[in-house]
């Protein structure tokens, strides 16, 4: 439970229907993350499993409701709880995500896209720094998966995390699958969007699996962490270790969440990745 | 107003209604249209949010079953959307619609019946309960009984509903009765959302306990609270009762 970073090792998603097994069992993962959010409660059986859980394991928590791209001022109550949460654990991370979800009050449960121009990286680096300064630490934020562009957008999304970070002081959480997704979705290069990104901003990385959809002639990827990780992910990550070494990796399930050894497996996966950290080729990996 | 602004906002709109609108011009096509793409998030959100209420009315769910469930869910959702992040929050009104909701106006009971379940899930979040210290209350002089505060835990819920929610609560839980049988005219119904340790516990109770414990929970004295038992409840026993309500854990602490 001490501030002091995530090991450069694979973790999973900490999901309610396996609390009681990891205590069982204590499975060997490198950390599990949480959706900050689901601790907002005072307290319950939610606390009570986590406290425990992380008395013996990193714990990263990773919100999904701040909505740092919003043009309104950021949810004051909203970043209290965070910061109250986050003061009561002293996670070992804490990330949040490149998007916003709210406008007039209204929160929409969903991960909506910035437009990638100037004015929007200026709101979204006031508002991580006000997260931040709220908290008292850095965080990582993490880059989104994408199902449209805006016609307005200035620069290309790895152009826009890298100044956001450095403009912020924040890290980033870089999702390989967003990157899969959102290359496909909109038709650019993932290689070259690593390219771009310099390894020392990077913190984390995540992992996760998507649904792939046909609309008449185009394919779209939905990212719903309700499978295992594609072929084509998993090459793509070992691109990206093989660029910026050996990263704390997270596998996440968040829809259709399988058994734990489902999940275990797939974060052995990435430990065998993580732990090559040359160009074994990804069949011996599966093997 | 900022472009970013007017953009959200158009956003919000194309998302929550069933219109792409003025946001469509904004959005590269490419393979697919602005309003395919914009169906992509309000999918993502109508989706969750309905997923997030199933999972906090598992109940009202089977009661009107999945179907008219999204359908009542998508309607709610676009009458009454979130207005906090805090997404274990959502869905403290929606007792209160389907109470208005037309479809369900045959379904006397059902408003009531998510009303319980929505202390259920705010018991299940809320503040831990505090232990009794058994020892001191056994060495409060028995003359001085009648004084005491008992506490219920800051977690506990009293509910009263016209109808019997609690007997369709039970019934409607995982290995209950598939063949109970629930008269709906048996009278009000009085029902304690409760949790001493970790499980959230529905108790229904008498009228004579849920007066003693509403008044009890509103800081009265235990004899002030047997008074208003008495009142509710002209049958009712303390001496009975009191023990049964300190075996199952009912009071987190008391004063004197």
């Amino acid at each position: 439970m001490q501030a002091q970073g995530l090991p450069a090792a694979s973790g999973i998603s900490l999901k309610a229907e396996h609390y009681a097994q990891v205590l069982d069992r204590r499975p060997p993962v490198g950390f599990f993350e949480v959706h900050t959010e689901n601790f907002f409660g005072a307290g319950g059986p939610p606390h009570a499993y986590l406290e425990e859980i992380a008395a013996h394991y990193p714990v990263s928590f990773h919100g999904v409701g701040l909505s740092l791209g919003s043009q309104d001022p950021l949810n004051e109550a909203h970043l209290a709880a965070v910061a109250r949460t986050i003061a009561r654990y002293r996670p070992a991370m804490v990330s949040e995500h490149l998007a916003w979800s709210t406008v007039s009050g209204v929160f929409h449960n969903d991960l909506l896209p910035v437009p990638y121009t100037h004015d929007a990286l200026r709101v979204v680096i006031d508002n991580i720094k006000r997260f931040q300064d709220a908290i008292g630490r850095r965080v990582l934020i993490e880059n989104p998966s994408a199902y449209l562009a805006f016609a307005e957008s200035e620069m290309a999304e790895q152009d826009f995390i890298v100044e956001m970070a450095e403009g912020a002081g924040c890290g980033l959480l870089l999702d390989v699958n967003n990157i899969f997704v959102s290359a496909s979705n909109l038709g650019f290069d993932a290689g070259r969007y690593l390219d771009a990104i310099p390894g020392e901003l990077v913190g984390e990385i995540h992992l996760a699996g998507h649904a792939v959809k046909q609309h008449g002639e185009a394919i779209i990827r939905i990212d719903d962490h309700g499978s295992p990780v594609s072929d084509q992910v998993w090459a793509l990550y070992e691109a990206a270790i093989g660029k910026f070494g050996a990263k704390p990796t997270l596998v996440e399930w968040d829809m259709n969440v399988p058994c734990l050894d489902t999940l275990l497996a797939e974060a052995a996966l990435a430990e065998a990745v993580l732990r090559q950290g040359d160009s074994t080729p990804l069949e011996a990996v599966h093997a | 107003m900022p472009r970013l602004a007017d953009l959200q906002a158009e956003f919000s709109a194309a998302i929550r209604g069933a219109e792409a609108g003025p946001v469509a011009e904004a959005i590269v096509a490419d393979g697919l249209t602005a309003a395919e793409r914009l169906n992509i998030h309000r999918n993502n959100m109508r989706g969750t949010l309905t997923d997030a209420l199933a999972m906090t009315f598992p109940v009202v769910q089977k009661l009107v079953g999945e179907g008219f469930f999204r359908y009542a869910a998508a309607e709610f959702i676009a009458a009454c959307p979130p207005r906090s992040g805090a997404i274990l929050a959502y869905g403290g009104d929606f007792s209160g619609f389907l109470a208005d909701f037309p479809p369900a106006q045959n379904l006397t009971y059902l408003a009531d019946v998510a009303g319980l379940e929505w202390a259920i899930n705010g018991c299940y979040h809320g503040p831990d309960a505090d232990r009794l210290d058994r020892a001191a209350l056994g060495d409060v002089p028995p003359e001085r009984l009648g004084e005491i505060r008992l506490h219920l835990p800051e977690n506990h819920r009293l509910i009263a509903s016209a109808y019997p929610i609690g007997a369709i609560w039970q019934a409607n839980q995982d290995g209950a009765d598939d063949d109970a049988i629930i008269d709906l005219h048996a009278g009000e119904d009085h029902i304690l959302v409760i949790r001493p340790e970790m499980e959230v516990q529905v108790r229904i109770l008498t009228a004579g306990e849920a007066a003693l414990l509403g008044a009890l929970a509103a800081g009265e004295t235990l004899g002030g609270a047997a008074d208003a038992a008495l009142e509710a409840e002209p049958e009712f026993d303390l001496f009975a009762a009191l023990p049964r309500l300190m075996a199952a854990e009912t009071f987190d602490g008391f004063e004197l």
